[in-house]
C-alpha cells in the first residue's frame, strides 16, 4: 500500500522566506531563513521570496540521490547507521532511515505535536535509490515506530493520522488562497554572489522597490506581485537551469530580466523556449539581439549603441579631439562597447591609434596605461564595468597619463565610483542612458525624479540607470499585463499576448520611452553622457536635457591638489 | 622607445615589490609547514581593510595604521592555526588544502556580508602622485610598498637567523621530530609561523591599500599571485618571495608593454608551468621540493 501525496502542498509549505529584505546595504539576502507557505503573507511582511538552491551544488558532490533526499535545505534531516528494531521497520522497507524532525514540518495550522515520532519508511521500487524527496513527498515520512505492522508499510489508521494532520497543514493555505486573490508570481535569476553580485544585487533591489510600490497601491489588476528570486552566483550555466527551474518547478507567471550580458544570454535561451517574456534592463551586449527572438528585450540601447554620446559630445568641443585609444576588458559587454567606440570614433573623424581588449583579471594596469600614454592619444576611450574603470583611473594617475578626456562605458555612473576615488574621478564622463533630472513619467513611480527619490529612502543609497532601466522593463511589462487586463494564473496564450503587446506599442517609465524593435532592443531611448563635476554626475549630452556644461579639457593629474 | 622602456622596469619592479611584500608569509608558512595556504588572499583583504576603515573611520593613514594590521593579523593567525589547522597538520596535505579553502570561503563570506559587496578605494592626498625621474613616473605608494617588502624580507631574515624562536621556527622546518626532541614546542611553534606569516601579509595588504581597489572578494586573485611567486622564487626559501615577485613583476610588465596586456596573465602560467617542470627549486635552486 502506498499513501497517496499531496506532492504539490506539501512542496509550498516548504519555501524559504528572509525574516526581511535587503536591511543590508548591498541588498544581500543571506539572512536566517525561515519556512513559511508561500501564499500565507504575514502582516508587514515583504511578499518577495529568496529561495536558496543548493541543489546544483549538492547534485556535484554527492550525486543525484543526494539531491532527492534533502531538496529543502532547511529541513533537518539525518542520517542514522543505527540498525533500526525489527518492529520498526517492514521487512521491505529500504536502507534510507530518514529521521525528519516534524515540528518544522508542521506550521501553524498544525496540531502541536512535541514527539519525534516520524520515522521514515520508504517504498523501496518508488525510490531506487533509497532516497526520500522531501519537497515533493513529504507524506512519506509515517508513522511513530510500533505503528507499523509487519509486512505492512503502515497501518491504515496511521495514514489516516497522517493525512488528518497534513490537511490541516495546507488547510490555512487554501484559506488564505479563498480570502486573498493570487498574486502574480514573477520570477527572477539575477547574480547575488560571484564577479556581478554588486551590479546584481542593485538590479534585484530595483525590482523589490518596483514590487513594494506596485503592491502598496493596489497590485496589478487587484493581484499583489511576489518576486522569486534565485542566485545564479555570476554563472551562466547555472542561471539557465535556475530560469528552467522557476518556469518548470515555481510555475511563476511572468519572468524578469537580470544583470550582464553573458548571464541574461544563456538564460533568456531558456525563456524563449518555454514562450516566456523577459525584459532586461541590465544587459546591453547585441548578441543578445540578434538571435530571432521574439521572447527577449531589453530597455538599454545596445552596447555599441549605448556609447555614441561619449564619441559625439566629443565632436562638439573645441578643439575638436582628432586621435582616440580603446582599451576594455575582453568580455562580451565591454568589448562590444569598444566596437562601438570604434564605429563612432570612424563616423566622427576621430583616427583610433591604440585598440586592446585585457582580460577581466589584470592586475597590472600601469604597464598598459603606460604604454597607451606613450602613443600620446588625445582621448581616452575605456570599456569597463565598475572595478575596470576605478582600476583605470588609479592607473592613470599612477603613470600620469592626462589626455584630453576619458570616458568609460559603465562604472562612474554607479555613485561608488565618485565617492571612493573622490577629486581622482573629476570630470570623467561615462555613457550613460537615465538620469533623474531627466523630464520621463510613469503611473508606478511617478517622475524619473520620484523614483530616484523613493530609491534613496528604501535603500539610502542612490539609483544608476541600470536600475532605472530594470524597473522600466517592469514598469513595461505590468503596463502590458494591466492593458490586457489578465489575472494570475497567467497561461501560455497569455504570454504570447503580453509579447505581442510589448512589440507592438510604446510604453512611458519613469525610465523613459520604452519601445521594442523586431529585434527586442529598445529604439526609443537617446544615449546619455554623464560627467563628474563636483562629486556629482551632471548630465552633459544630450545637450536639450543638459544640467552642466561639458568641462573639457580634462585636468591634468599634475595641476589637481 | 627609451623612457617607454624605463617605465615598463620601473612599473615591473615596483610590482614585483608589492608582489613579493603579499607572498612572503605565503612562503614561510609553506616553509615551515608545508601548508599551501589558499586563505592567504583572505588575510590580505583583512590587512587592506584594516588600512581602509583605520582610513575611512579614524583617519589614519594606511601606512600608520599598517602596524595595527599587522598586530591583528597576527592574532588571528595564531589563533588559527592553534585551533583550526594544527588539527590537521599531521594528516595527508590535501586535507590542509580542505581546510584552508574552507577557511578561505568562510573568511570571504563573513567580509562580504559585514562590508558588502562594494568597491572600495583609499583616497589619501598621495594616491596616484610620485616621483618623476628622466621621464620615468614612480608613485610614492608602491615606492613605500617596494621598500616595506625589502625591510621585511631583511628583519624576517634575522628574525629566523638570530633570534630562539627563530631558530626554533627553522629547527622545525628541518626536522619536526628532532625539534620535538630537542624540546620545541611544535604545535605552538607552528602557530608562532603562522602568525607571523599573516602578519607579515597583514601588513603588505595595509601597504597595498592605496593603490588597490578593496572588496572583499579580492582574495582569490592574489592566493594565485602569491603562489605563482613562491614557486618562482622557491617553495620555503624566504628570500625567493622576493626574488619571484621582482622576476614575474618585471616578465608581466614587459609583456604588457610591448605584447599585449591580455599576454601578461598568460606569460604568468607559462613561466609557472616551465618553471615547475624544469626547475621546481625555483630562479636561485634552493626551495624545497615536496
Amino acid at each position: 500500500m502506498r499513501i497517496p501525496m499531496p506532492a504539490r502542498q506539501a512542496q509550498r509549505t516548504m519555501e524559504i522566506r528572509p525574516h526581511k529584505l535587503s536591511e543590508h546595504p548591498c541588498g544581500d539576502q543571506r539572512q536566517p531563513p525561515s519556512t513559511k507557505s508561500s501564499h500565507e503573507s504575514l502582516p508587514g511582511e515583504t511578499l518577495l521570496q529568496i529561495r536558496f538552491d543548493f541543489s546544483f551544488f549538492r547534485e556535484e558532490i554527492f550525486g543525484p540521490a543526494a539531491l532527492g533526499a534533502s531538496k529543502v535545505p532547511s529541513l533537518r534531516v539525518r542520517r542514522t547507521d543505527r540498525p533500526r528494531p525489527r518492529s520498526a521497520c517492514g521487512p521491505r522497507k529500504v536502507d534510507a532511515n530518514l529521521v525528519a524532525a516534524p515540528s518544522r514540518l508542521l506550521q501553524k495550522g498544525c496540531p502541536p505535536d512535541p514527539l519525534p515520532k516520524t520515522v521514515g519508511t520508504l517504498d523501496g521500487a518508488a525510490h531506487p535509490d533509497g532516497s526520500c524527496k522531501l519537497g515533493s513527498g513529504l507524506s512519506c515520512f509515517v508513522a511513530a515506530p510500533g505503528h507499523a505492522s509487519p509486512g505492512n508499510f503502515i497501518s491504515i489508521r496511521t495514514a489516516g493520522i497522517i493525512l488528518a494532520v497534513l490537511g490541516l497543514c495546507v488547510l490555512p493555505s487554501f484559506s488564505a488562497v479563498g480570502a486573498e486573490p493570487l498574486p502574480l508570481r514573477i520570477g527572477l535569476v539575477v547574480s547575488l554572489t560571484g564577479v556581478f553580485g554588486h551590479d546584481g544585487a542593485l538590479v534585484k533591489d530595483a525590482y523589490a522597490l518596483w514590487m513594494e510600490t506596485v503592491n502598496k497601491k493596489g497590485g496589478v489588476n487587484g493581484h499583489k506581485v511576489e518576486l522569486v528570486v534565485y542566485d545564479n552566483k555570476s554563472d551562466q550555466a547555472t542561471g539557465a537551469k535556475l530560469v528552467e527551474k522557476l518556469i518548470v518547478g515555481d510555475k511563476v507567471d511572468l519572468l524578469l530580466g537580470g544583470f550582464g550580458s553573458d548571464q541574461v544570454f544563456a538564460e533568456s535561451a531558456v525563456s524563449e523556449r518555454h514562450k516566456f517574456p523577459m525584459i532586461s534592463g541590465g544587459a546591453s551586449s547585441n548578441k543578445l539581439f540578434e538571435r530571432g527572438y521574439r521572447y527577449y528585450f531589453g530597455t538599454l540601447g545596445k552596447a555599441t549603441e549605448e556609447v555614441r554620446g561619449c564619441v559625439e559630445v566629443l565632436g562638439t568641443v573645441t578643439p575638436k579631439p582628432k586621435t582616440a585609444a580603446i582599451i576594455g576588458a575582453d568580455i562580451l559587454f565591454t568589448a562590444l562597447a569598444c566596437e562601438g567606440y570604434k564605429k563612432y570614433c570612424a563616423s566622427n573623424g576621430i583616427e583610433v591609434v591604440h585598440f586592446e581588449l585585457f582580460p577581466m583579471k589584470l592586475q597590472d594596469y600601469n604597464s598598459l596605461l603606460a604604454k597607451v600614454k606613450h602613443k600620446n592619444p588625445d582621448i581616452l576611450l575605456v570599456g569597463s564595468h565598475l572595478l575596470v574603470a576605478m582600476n583605470t583611473v588609479k592607473a592613470m594617475k599612477e603613470v600620469d597619463f592626462s589626455p584630453k578626456a576619458v570616458a568609460f562605458s559603465y562604472g562612474p555612473t554607479v555613485p561608488r565610483f565618485a565617492a571612493e576615488l573622490k577629486g581622482d574621478a573629476e570630470q570623467v564622463m561615462a555613457a550613460s542612458e537615465w538620469t533623474p533630472r531627466l523630464p520621463y513619467k510613469d503611473h508606478v513611480f511617478g517622475s524619473a525624479m520620484d523614483f530616484h527619490n523613493a530609491y534613496f529612502g528604501r535603500f539610502k543609497r542612490y539609483p544608476d540607470y541600470v536600475e532605472a532601466a530594470s524597473v522600466g522593463g517592469a514598469v513595461a511589462q505590468q503596463m502590458a499585463v494591466e492593458e490586457l487586463a489578465l489575472k494570475p494564473p497567467l497561461k501560455k496564450e497569455h504570454r504570447v499576448a503580453i509579447m505581442e503587446k510589448l512589440h507592438a506599442r510604446g510604453f512611458d517609465t519613469c525610465y523613459g520611452r520604452v519601445e521594442f524593435d523586431k529585434d527586442g532592443a529598445n529604439v526609443a531611448h537617446p544615449p546619455v553622457v554623464v560627467q563628474v563635476q563636483g562629486g556629482e554626475l551632471k548630465n552633459i549630452f544630450p545637450k536639450e536635457h543638459a544640467d552642466a556644461e561639458m568641462l573639457y579639457p580634462f585636468k591634468p593629474w599634475k595641476e589637481r591638489k | 622607445m627609451e623612457p617607454l622602456f624605463f617605465q615598463a622596469l620601473i612599473n615591473g619592479l615596483l610590482l614585483g615589490g608589492v608582489y613579493a611584500a603579499y607572498s612572503m608569509g605565503f612562503c614561510l608558512v609553506f616553509g615551515v609547514m608545508g601548508v599551501v595556504n589558499l586563505a592567504h588572499g583572505e588575510l590580505i583583504m583583512l590587512g587592506a581593510f584594516t588600512g581602509y576603515w583605520c582610513f575611512a573611520l579614524l583617519g589614519v593613514d594606511p601606512y600608520l595604521s599598517a602596524p595595527v594590521a599587522c598586530v591583528l593579523l597576527f592574532g588571528f593567525g595564531y589563533l588559527v592555526q592553534k585551533y583550526v589547522i594544527n588539527r590537521v597538520i599531521d594528516q595527508p596535505h590535501i586535507m590542509s588544502y580542505l581546510l584552508t579553502f574552507g577557511i578561505h570561503l568562510i573568511i570571504a563570506n563573513v567580509a562580504l556580508s559585514l562590508w558588502s559587496h562594494d568597491y572600495r578605494s583609499v583616497a589619501t592626498t598621495y594616491s596616484g602622485s610620485g616621483l618623476r625621474v628622466w621621464g620615468v613616473n614612480i608613485p610614492w605608494a608602491r615606492m613605500v610598498t617596494f621598500w616595506v617588502a625589502l625591510l621585511a624580507t631583511g628583519v624576517l631574515w634575522f628574525f629566523l637567523a638570530g633570534t630562539e624562536t627563530g631558530r626554533a621556527i627553522r629547527a622545525t622546518a628541518m626536522d619536526k621530530e628532532m625539534a620535538r626532541l630537542m624540546g620545541v614546542d611544535v604545535r605552538e611553534t607552528y602557530a608562532i609561523t603562522f602568525g607571523i606569516g599573516a602578519a607579515v601579509t597583514g601588513l603588505a595588504g595595509a601597504c597595498i591599500s592605496p593603490f588597490v581597489v578593496i572588496f572583499p572578494e579580492m582574495g582569490l586573485e592574489y592566493t594565485i599571485t602569491a603562489f605563482c611567486v613562491v614557486v618562482l622564487g622557491g617553495m620555503g626559501y624566504m628570500p625567493g618571495a622576493l626574488l619571484g615577485g621582482l622576476f614575474l613583476g618585471v616578465a608581466q610588465s614587459m609583456t604588457a608593454t610591448y605584447l599585449s596586456a591580455g599576454m601578461s596573465v598568460a606569460i604568468t602560467f607559462v613561466i609557472l608551468f616551465l618553471m615547475l617542470v624544469f626547475r621546481p627549486t625555483g630562479i636561485v635552486g634552493k626551495g624545497s621540493v615536496a
